[in-house]
């Protein structure tokens, strides 16, 4: 695989919120706040490197989950990705996730976080990414909107 | 409680980057670029040219109202500087709009359905 071709793999997304980098990383990392915007998961992890995190959905099943690489609060988290609740990629090895915070300053004495996600080292031939591209998205507006609203996504509207 | 002046900043400062995604979109070009990025991500400028037939001048100066708007992303590998496209500016936009479109609509519903149970309870009187 050529260089680009595997840089075309790599998924990178980018938003803006308005909420310090604190509660932002508060709600990357707990289930009360994952269930109001992460297609209503709660996640569980104790967050210590090589310790497991798990995704659960409503009746307490796993549906994503992985191990912890890295976790610097409030500014660099890392993990392995898996689904085992996908028959589609259920036997997939892992690929990887990170979440990189950072403060940036309107010059107006105010701040924001400028979130970065890349999910990257999908295996070869792997389906995740096409599983994955479209959700992350979701995923990032529904943070922001909580956040800066306090409003929870309305799955009911989504396609 | 938040002070209102801390409110109405942060307020102003979304919509900036809101302002600058509608007015990023509002160019038929600059929508083809995005089009471009999401059929083939990493495209260099060079090769956004020779896909649109653009002068490379324009084609910079559209990529950076993208860029700053956010809706491209910019990697360098090596000495090739490569472009991606970043939805997630346009479904927080769509998000946020659907939404409140949806609740106006519900509740000139429901103001509908109170007036006309309103002129039925008047009617059988």
């Amino acid at each position: 695989m050529t260089r680009s071709e595997d840089a075309t793999r790599e998924q990178r997304f980018v938003t803006v919120i308005d909420a310090a980098g604190e509660r932002v990383w508060e709600a990357l990392t707990s289930p009360e706040f994952t269930c109001r915007y992460w297609h209503a998961t709660r996640v569980r992890s104790s967050w210590q490197t090589g310790d497991p995190v798990e995704f659960l959905v409503e009746d307490g099943e796993v549906g994503c989950c992985g191990e912890v690489l890295e976790s610097r609060p409030p500014e660099f988290l890392c993990y392995t990705w898996s689904f085992p609740g996908n028959p589609l990629v259920r036997h997939e090895p892992p690929s990887r996730v990170s979440f990189t915070l950072q403060t940036i300053s309107d010059g107006r004495g105010a701040s924001a976080t400028r979130l970065t996600v890349i999910h990257d080292r999908f295996p070869e031939d792997s389906r995740m990414p096409e599983m994955v591209g479209p959700g992350w998205p979701l995923v990032l507006a529904g943070l922001k909107t909580l956040l800066e609203t306090g409003r929870t996504p309305d799955y009911s509207s989504m396609t | 409680m938040q002070h209102l002046g801390c409110i109405l900043e942060s307020m102003s400062r979304t919509e900036d980057r809101e302002d600058a995604v509608f007015a990023a979109l509002a160019d038929r070009t600059r929508r083809q670029m995005l089009d471009r990025l999401f059929a083939a991500p990493g495209m260099t400028l060079n090769e956004l040219v020779g896909n649109l037939h653009m002068r490379r001048q324009s084609a910079s100066r559209h990529l950076k109202v993208l860029e700053a708007a956010g809706l491209v992303i910019v990697q360098w590998q090596g000495r090739e500087k490569r472009h991606f496209l970043n939805p997630v500016p346009i479904v927080e936009i769509e998000r946020r709009w659907t939404e409140k479109f949806s609740r106006t609509r519900a509740a000139a519903l429901l103001t509908l359905k109170a007036q006309l149970e309103e002129e039925e309870g008047h009617d059988t009187q």
